[in-house]
């Protein structure tokens, strides 16, 4: 019949491609989404689970059976604990067992031989013994060979020469000396060695985590040792998310293993951190899910959104082509093909490009934000939400092309313009999309943290929805009430009469709200997210970078850092004491080098820096400084206390003490008996010829019974003298009952704590100690230190306050021994400590109790940058680092966190979600533009200008889009602030949250997207005048 | 037996909604187009020519009166029936020129495309009439042709599906002198040798004397015929007689006259001249 070259929609499609390409375009954007969201995904729980087991240790990627080894029934333990570990199913997960025997106890060892004898070695040592069976064949043997009866191993390094004969004796309920020769070192760093060399330190069975000497297990049953015998499992390789049911399957086994009768016969104990840190992992993989899903979603939705008003477009410009089918009575089936041949062409070609673009999408993106990483696209979620997709565009497609391919014969004939009245079907559906954004957007307000795959995180679609809606009912109502005036410009006539007679082309701005709202919210959320996990980086390590320092017991730290850093504002020195929870959790800083060095934000506090060192380092009077090496006290009118309660005076086992403190801490000086007279320090017991500063005057007890005991005197004069030189005393001001103070201390009982008062009398200071409960120290303190150590404390943090004084609390000091705190306030977000622990000032704390006890972590927290003469100096004084963290480490680290990389990779999303926003609202207007012809043919007829017309057209393209862009905006921020703080960004503390919408993103979102649709609409507005011109 | 007429309508009248009004577009149309019959229907914008074309087609309904297509009664027809009305029996050539072709297409793939599906049916009609046009029938899409080259495209689809009644609606607008002449010439033609009646609405005088019959619509009504003999009014079903638009001049809407058989087997009309009747 005809030459027509291929079937009719191929054609078609050649003759008039714009459609059928920016709705493959379309399509296959919604597909890359949907390849990409699941890929990434899968891809960033998959590097969480592997970075989160490699930085497990051996303690989190082994499974322990452990059990005490009783005399003579080694055989007995190790086929308990094998039985335990050997209940694993899925073998292939998991490396064979280390069986090894280690004794509780040090054991020492010497090398017998000749002393003095050239080249021979006289070093020895001390470390457990272990036992190791048949694992030795897979420790890497540095020299010599496994150890058989009554031989050894030792670390390498180890002096000791191979055949040295070794002297070993071990303590214990029986101690046990025995002989063995010197076979071969072994490396005790690879994981086996490290397993059979320090199984009780590397799993926290507590020991010490120094290699072991190794003998073999023969040795170690036949010696009858006493300790404990462990067979490990470790993982045999980085698992893959698949192996995550059978590795707990694995667990589920070893614990009953533990409960058999076998197993608990021995008393078998397993030990793993892997549930722990798979359930963490867990966590944040559901986390994750959530913000990447409902990201993708709303994208896809995006999509079969453009789509629809795509094809209902085309549907509206080609409705007198889909009637003439019908018009000549044509078959159903060309009829519907008509209609649907070309945009499923379109569909199925952009899906299937989509594939691709989505793989290489995240072929590109995921290596640069996760590292090497595998991507698995033949899995069943990649599988179904393609399929998912093109179904959805393909519905999408069929929903919008049903109205125009089904319009009265008779409309068609007809040019109406479209009706004032929205439609029954338009209406349900826009009153039904708002009711839903508004209901699920109350739940959202009134739900204070959203977990789980919550539909309230569509709230950036939701809240534009609800916006454009409305904004478009308020746009039709405004424009046709302005249509009903004459037009008295060119763009009245262009713009404003056209948009009042097609209300519809609204929708594109619908389309552009909903798109710059989820790109706007996405941005945000990703940069939320990276500052979240930064803020906590910052606040967990403290500083740019921290040096944990050994510091000599004769030098003091603060000082030592304040010789290194004279300026204050590189170095400052930090004591850290985690005692568990709540107060016992104590950061001690320099408050004078707070605000230089920390990498701390004064929003965490609350407070600006100035405040948090006043809070912390109250003013104080100055204080007694003592000079010489021999304390003399005058006392006079001693005796008992007055009153029928006050507990009795007993001299006899009562001591006058003195406290003075020096560069090397704390030293206690005590001068006898209370009683009137001189009491004196034995000669050069008094460390103080450079200085030292007194910290308390007070009484000891010796009674051995720990009665309540008391005294009152009267104290004359304070003073020392060196030598056989003469007493030089102190001024006479520290007589005065203003320069002194009850010292509280480390009083644990508020109800009967020593107390000491001072008087004013004519003859000196009156002071009154009182014991009330026995075995204290009751004494006065000058005031150039605060009577309580003054702390401020995490919001999070449980205290038990300290009756009887105000603001007192019950925690712990930096010697770890109780003392009373003084709380200055409650605060946000401490450095370190996040919300549970306290902060105090660390020059004031040293005042408060001995600074060279101090069983806290001594640290030097430095600004950015190297600073070698702060660490010269350090090193001169004899500080040591013995370990360096940074902050840029912390953060990198932070990063990696899955919900924070899901919110970085959700941008790509975005983006493709504006980008196909963009390309839909062009190919609008090209579809579109050939219905404006009539209008500018008649414009050039009437001699109107061509620019004219142009800027004219220019801005009835640009003016919806803009108010879509503007209103974009509104609501994703408007998302932003609803939701962010109750997204699942980060777990367990964190400092505050702060500004939740950050200005970048806002401006970069929305210029971008305004300069991408200014350019659409100049495409627009020449494809419409070319048009016009053609007609 | 007596042949079913190819249109035939009878009381016809149609009323729409617009801008919330009723507008009675039709008030009773009485109208046979035997088989093979051209006839034209001219009148006034507003006359109800499109609008008896379009129910014609079976694209409205009647709003009451009955028309029969070929014997089919359209107003109680079946989308189905009024499909293959469409498809067997009716040519359609519509207003303007997008609401009749496949633009992008050749004039031959319009061809093809009218009838597929439809059985008995080829493209050799079609092609004929491309040929009597001068119509080349692969030049390219049906949009870079003339105006006239698109209406024979039109012409040559509606009448590809050898129907019984072509429809057509203000076929020769747009198109100068010469082409309006060929493009009749051709219609007249082709629907002469295969026998399709035709019913043409225009508002041109030279393009209805092509016709066999010139039916005038006035307000919704048949006005006048004009089947080569002169302008005759046509009564109604009713026994209206529209009193010819030269002569309405004389009697104004409310006058009252006489009627009167004035013996040889006419009618005297008359205006009444009692005073007391005079209306003024």
């Amino acid at each position: 019949m005809g030459r027509s070259t291929g079937p009719f929609w191929l054609r078609s499609i050649r003759r008039r491609p714009v459609a059928v390409v920016v709705l493959a375009a379309l399509a296959a954007l919604a597909t890359a989404v949907s390849v990409l969201a699941p890929l990434l995904l899968r891809a960033v729980e998959q590097t969480a689970l592997s970075e989160a087991l490699s930085a497990g240790g051996l303690s989190h990627t082994a499974v322990t059976a452990s059990a005490e080894i009783q005399p003579s029934r080694l055989p007995d333990a190790q086929d308990a604990v094998l039985s335990v570990t050997n209940s694993i199913v899925h073998g292939r997960l998991w490396q064979q067992e280390v069986v090894v025997a280690e004794t509780k106890a040090t054991a020492t060892w010497t090398p017998r031989g000749t002393a003095g004898t050239a080249g021979t070695a006289r070093t020895g040592g001390a470390s457990p013994i272990a036992g190791v069976g048949d694992g030795c064949r897979r420790l890497t043997l540095v020299t010599g060979h496994c150890p058989g009866t009554d031989e050894v191993l030792l670390p390498a390094g180890s002096d000791v020469r191979i055949g040295t004969p070794l002297d070993l004796a071990l303590g214990g309920t029986f101690p046990v000396r025995f002989r063995a020769t010197v076979v071969g070192t072994y490396d005790p760093t690879t994981t086996v060695g490290r397993i059979t060399s320090a199984p009780g330190g590397v799993f926290g069975a507590g020991g010490s985590t120094s290699p072991d000497v190794l003998v073999s297990l023969d040795t170690f049953g036949t010696r009858e040792l006493e300790g404990s015998i462990w067979s490990v499992r470790p993982l045999a390789r980085a698992i893959d998310l698949d192996d995550l049911p059978l590795v707990r399957s694995d667990l589920r086994a070893v614990d009953a293993a533990a409960l058999s009768p076998t197993g608990a016969s021995e008393a078998v104990d397993v030990q793993t951190g892997l549930g722990g840190l798979l359930d963490d992992v867990a966590d944040g993989r559901r986390d994750a899910t959530v913000v990447v899903a409902v990201t993708a979603l709303q994208a896809v939705l995006l999509a079969w959104f453009a789509e629809a008003v795509l094809v209902s477009r085309v549907g509206r410009a080609r409705a007198a082509e889909w009637g003439l089918a019908r018009l000549r009575g044509l078959p159903r089936g060309r009829r519907i093909g008509t209609v649907l041949i070309e945009p499923a062409v379109a569909v199925l070609l952009g899906s299937a490009v989509g594939i691709g673009l989505g793989l290489g999408t995240a072929a590109l993106t995921a290596p640069s934000v996760l590292g090497s990483v595998v991507l698995e696209p033949f899995r069943a979620p990649v599988v179904l939400t393609v399929v998912a997709a093109v179904v959805g565009s393909a519905g999408a497609l069929v929903v919008a092309s049903a109205r125009s391919a089904r319009l009265p014969l008779a409309d068609l004939l007809r040019r109406t313009t479209e009706p004032r009245t929205t439609g029954r079907t338009a209406a349900v559906v826009q009153a039904s999309g708002v009711v839903l954004a508004v209901t699920v957007l109350a739940a959202v307000v009134t739900q204070q943290q959203i977990t789980g795959p919550g539909v309230a995180l569509l709230a950036p679609t939701l809240v534009a929805v609800l916006l454009g809606l409305i904004a478009l009912r308020v746009a039709v109502w405004v424009l046709r009430r302005r249509a009903d005036r004459p037009a008295r410009t060119l763009a009245g006539v262009l713009v404003l009469r056209r948009l009042a007679r097609t209300p519809s082309a609204l929708t594109t701005a619908v389309m552009v709200t909903v798109g710059v709202s989820v790109a706007l919210s996405t941005c945000q959320t990703a940069v939320l997210a990276v500052r979240l996990q930064d803020d906590r980086a910052r606040a967990t390590t403290g500083a740019a970078t921290v040096l944990k320092v050994d510091v000599p017991d004769d030098v003091s730290f603060i000082d030592a850092v304040h010789r290194a850093d004279p300026s204050g504002r590189q170095a400052m020195a930090v004591e850290h004491l985690d005692g568990g929870v709540g107060v016992g959790r104590l950061l001690a800083v320099d408050t004078t080098r707070f605000a230089a060095v920390s990498a701390s934000d004064s929003s965490w506090t609350g407070r600006t820096d100035d405040a948090v060192r006043r809070s912390l380092a109250p003013a104080h009077g100055p204080s007694l400084t003592l000079h010489g090496d021999r304390l003399a006290l005058t006392l006079d009118h001693t005796g008992a206390i007055g009153g029928s309660t006050a507990p009795s005076f007993r001299p006899d086992t009562t001591d006058v003490a003195v406290t003075v403190q020096n560069a090397s801490g704390w030293h206690r000086l005590t001068l006898g008996e209370p009683r009137d007279g001189i009491l004196r320090s034995g000669p050069g017991t008094l460390p103080c010829a450079d200085g030292c500063r007194l910290v308390w005057i007070g009484l000891l007890s010796t009674d051995p019974e720990g009665q309540a005991y008391g005294a009152a005197t009267t104290i004359t004069r304070i003073a020392t003298s060196t030598g056989s030189g003469a007493d030089r005393a102190v001024s006479s001001d520290w007589l005065s009952p203003r320069r002194w103070q009850d010292r509280v201390g480390s009083a644990g009982d508020a109800s009967s704590r020593p107390t000491g008062t001072v008087f004013a009398t004519d003859d000196g200071l009156r002071v009154s100690w009182a014991d009330p409960a026995g075995g204290g120290s009751p004494s006065i303190a000058p005031r150039d230190a605060p009577q309580l150590l003054p702390v401020l404390i995490g919001a999070a943090s449980r205290v038990l306050p300290f009756p009887g004084i105000e603001h007192a609390v019950s925690g712990i000091g930096l010697d770890g021994q109780t003392q009373v705190l003084g709380t200055a306030g409650r605060v946000p977000s401490l450095p370190r400590l996040l919300d549970d622990g306290a902060m105090a000032d660390l020059g004031v704390a040293g005042r408060l109790s001995d600074p060279s006890t101090s069983v806290a972590d001594h640290e030097v927290w430095l600004t950015p940058g190297s600073h070698p003469a702060v660490l010269a100096a350090l090193r001169a004084d004899g500080v040591q680092v013995t370990g360096t963290r940074t902050l840029a480490a912390a953060e990198r680290h932070a990063e990696r966190h899955p919900v924070t990389l899901a919110a970085v990779l959700g941008v790509p999303v975005a983006a493709v979600a504006l980008l196909l926003t963009v390309l839909a609202v062009l190919a609008v207007g090209l579809v579109g533009a050939a219905t404006r012809s009539t209008d500018l043919a008649a414009l050039r007829s009437a001699g109107v200008d061509g620019r004219r017309t142009r800027r004219a057209l220019v801005l009835g393209a640009f003016l919806p889009t803009a108010m879509g862009t503007a209103l974009g905006a509104v609501a994703g921020t408007l998302a932003t602030l609803l939701i962010a703080d109750r997204l699942p960004l980060r777990d367990g503390a964190a400092p505050p949250v702060g500004l939740l919408v950050e200005p970048g993103p806002v401006l970069a979102t929305v210029v971008g997207s305004a300069l991408l649709l200014l350019v659409t609409a100049v495409l627009t507005a020449r494809a419409e005048q070319r048009a016009g011109g053609a007609s | 037996m007596t042949t079913a007429p190819a249109f035939r309508a009878a009381g016809l009248v149609h009323v729409y909604r617009e801008a919330g009004t009723d507008v009675a577009a039709l008030r009773g149309v009485d109208l046979d187009v035997p088989a093979g019959q051209r006839v034209a229907l001219l009148g006034p914008s507003g006359s109800g020519k499109s609008t008896l074309l379009t129910v014609a087609a079976g694209l409205m309904r009647p709003s009451a009166g009955t028309v029969e297509v070929d014997g089919e009664d359209l107003g109680t027809a079946t989308e189905r029936t009024l499909h293959r009305l469409r498809r067997d029996t009716l040519g359609l050539m519509l207003q303007g020129a997008d609401v009749n072709l496949l633009l992008h297409e050749s004039a031959r793939a319009n061809i093809a495309w009218a009838v597929h599906g439809v059985p008995g049916r080829d493209a050799d009609v079609g092609l004929r009439v491309l040929e009597a046009g001068a119509v080349a029938a692969d030049s390219g899409p049906v949009a870079d042709l003339s105006p006239a080259g698109r209406q024979t495209v039109a012409l040559a689809v509606a009448l590809a599906t050898r129907p019984r009644l072509l429809l057509a609606d203000e076929p020769t607008s747009r198109l100068d002198d010469a082409a309006r002449d060929r493009l009749l010439d051709v219609l007249v033609d082709e629907t002469e040798r295969e026998g399709v009646a035709v019913l043409l609405v225009t508002h041109d005088e030279r393009v209805a004397r092509r016709m066999q019959r010139m039916v005038h619509l006035r307000d919704g009504r048949v006005g006048e015929e004009d089947s080569g003999a002169g302008r005759r009014a046509v009564v109604t079903a009713d026994g209206a007689v529209p009193i010819p638009e030269h002569l309405r001049g004389l009697f104004p809407a409310g006058t009252l006259v006489q009627v009167e058989a004035d013996g040889t087997g006419g009618l005297r009309v008359r205006p009444a001249v009692d005073t007391e009747e005079v209306v003024s």
